[in-house]
């Protein structure tokens, strides 16, 4: 066979097999790296749906970079929520949420995964009376309310928040 | 020739560190602790065992011409499994390897090797090869991660071991300048003692 030929049939045919080979092992590796990944998310997930059926992290690329992941919780009754990891700088260190959203874009839930503000002024954002205001709101005419006096942690809180509505406005 | 003769063979006259000074870069990367140096040792090991023996088995069926790319593609594959395995399982030590692991594509030794040893000589006595010759990159990785671990930080964390206090040891070894003062202390010693063992070996054979 002509030399020029059979150099690269030569070299295509490793090729091949050694691509076979690395993705033969990817096949395996794969799912058990994703269910370690899982496994780390589990824990958040309980805090704020503990009995919930199934889950898992959204592939979907997130723009904002107030926004740190996404997963996608189905509950006990197979209702389904968008669940973000938002993440905002506030007065005294990042405050970080995580937002649950139902189908029709109506916010089911909030909690608080790292609240470090100033005691009695920003953990005000914290209190149960705050959170009811924002929950059960639509994303599409959003309306976050600030706290007087905590006007970095409000501006935190409101930031991500609008983050969250582009994301889903953006579907 | 004998297993015995082979591994004194590669550990002291051809060391692949502190005489061929192959592989230097990660031996200087990584050896500011003993089980980063382990782990290095053993995938290098596992590399040079499975890509020897894979070049042996194929080398009446590669042509010359183009023998280093083919042998170039068995590394990587070999490599890119091994980093997946040890991401999946082992996923303190991919983080402590970092950028050494994949790096381990370009490891002189294991070309070297595949070039020098196994495209001659039969599966059996490549595998064997690339054992030997990865032990010996082993050792000369834990001597040198010991040596350094143990003066820059006072103990090993490894075995648990605390001999001084780490105000008391010299820190600078444990750093990336000490790597290079390490390695030219040990390869003194070791090209020292070497010379009287190659006089020794001389009137051996002289009788």
């Amino acid at each position: 066979m002509n030399k020029f030929l059979k150099f690269p049939l030569f070299i295509m045919a490793v090729a091949v097999i050694c691509t076979t080979i690395v993705v033969g092992v990817h096949s395996v590796t794969q799912p058990i790296l994703e269910e370690k990944a899982k496994e780390v998310v589990r824990s958040t997930i309980d805090t704020m749906y503990p009995d919930a059926k199934d889950f898992e992290i959204s592939k979907k690329k997130l723009e904002s970079k107030y926004l740190e992941a996404l997963y996608i919780v189905e509950d006990k009754d197979g209702k389904k929520y968008n669940v973000y990891q938002t993440s905002a700088m506030g007065k005294v260190d990042f405050v970080k949420m995580l937002v649950s959203v139902n189908e029709d874009n109506v916010i089911n839930n909030l909690l608080y995964t790292q609240m470090k503000e100033t005691k009695g002024i920003g953990t005000k954002l914290a209190e149960p009376e705050y959170i009811k205001t924002i929950l059960g709101q639509s994303l599409s005419d959003l309306k976050v309310d600030g706290v007087t006096g905590a006007t970095y942690t409000s501006e935190a809180v409101k930031i991500s928040l609008e983050a969250i509505a582009s994301d889903l406005g953006g579907n | 020739m004998k297993i015995k003769d082979r591994f004194k063979l590669a550990l002291i006259d051809e060391n692949p560190t502190f005489v061929s000074f192959l592989a230097l870069c990660p031996t200087l990367g990584i050896t500011n602790s003993l089980d980063n140096a382990i782990g290095m040792g053993i995938s290098v090991i596992f590399v040079l065992i499975m890509s020897n023996v894979t070049v042996s088995m194929i080398r009446k069926i590669v042509p010359s011409e183009i023998r280093i790319p083919v042998y170039i593609t068995i590394i990587a594959t070999l490599v890119t499994v091994l980093e997946m395995v040890i991401e999946t399982f082992f996923p303190a030590i991919y983080v402590s390897l970092g950028i050494f692991l994949p790096l381990i594509v370009v490891n002189c030794i294991i070309l070297g090797r595949a070039e020098a040893y196994a495209s001659k000589n039969s599966v059996k006595n490549s595998a064997i090869d690339g054992l030997v010759m990865g032990f010996a990159f082993l050792v000369s990785l834990s001597a040198l991660a010991t040596f350094r671990e143990l003066l820059g930080t006072g103990g090993i964390s490894m075995l648990g071991i605390q001999m001084f206090t780490e105000e008391q040891s010299v820190s600078i070894l444990a750093q990336s300048g000490g790597a290079f003062i390490s390695l030219g202390i040990l390869s003194w010693w070791f090209n020292e003692k070497k010379q009287d063992y190659d006089k020794k070996k001389k009137l051996k054979e002289r009788g």
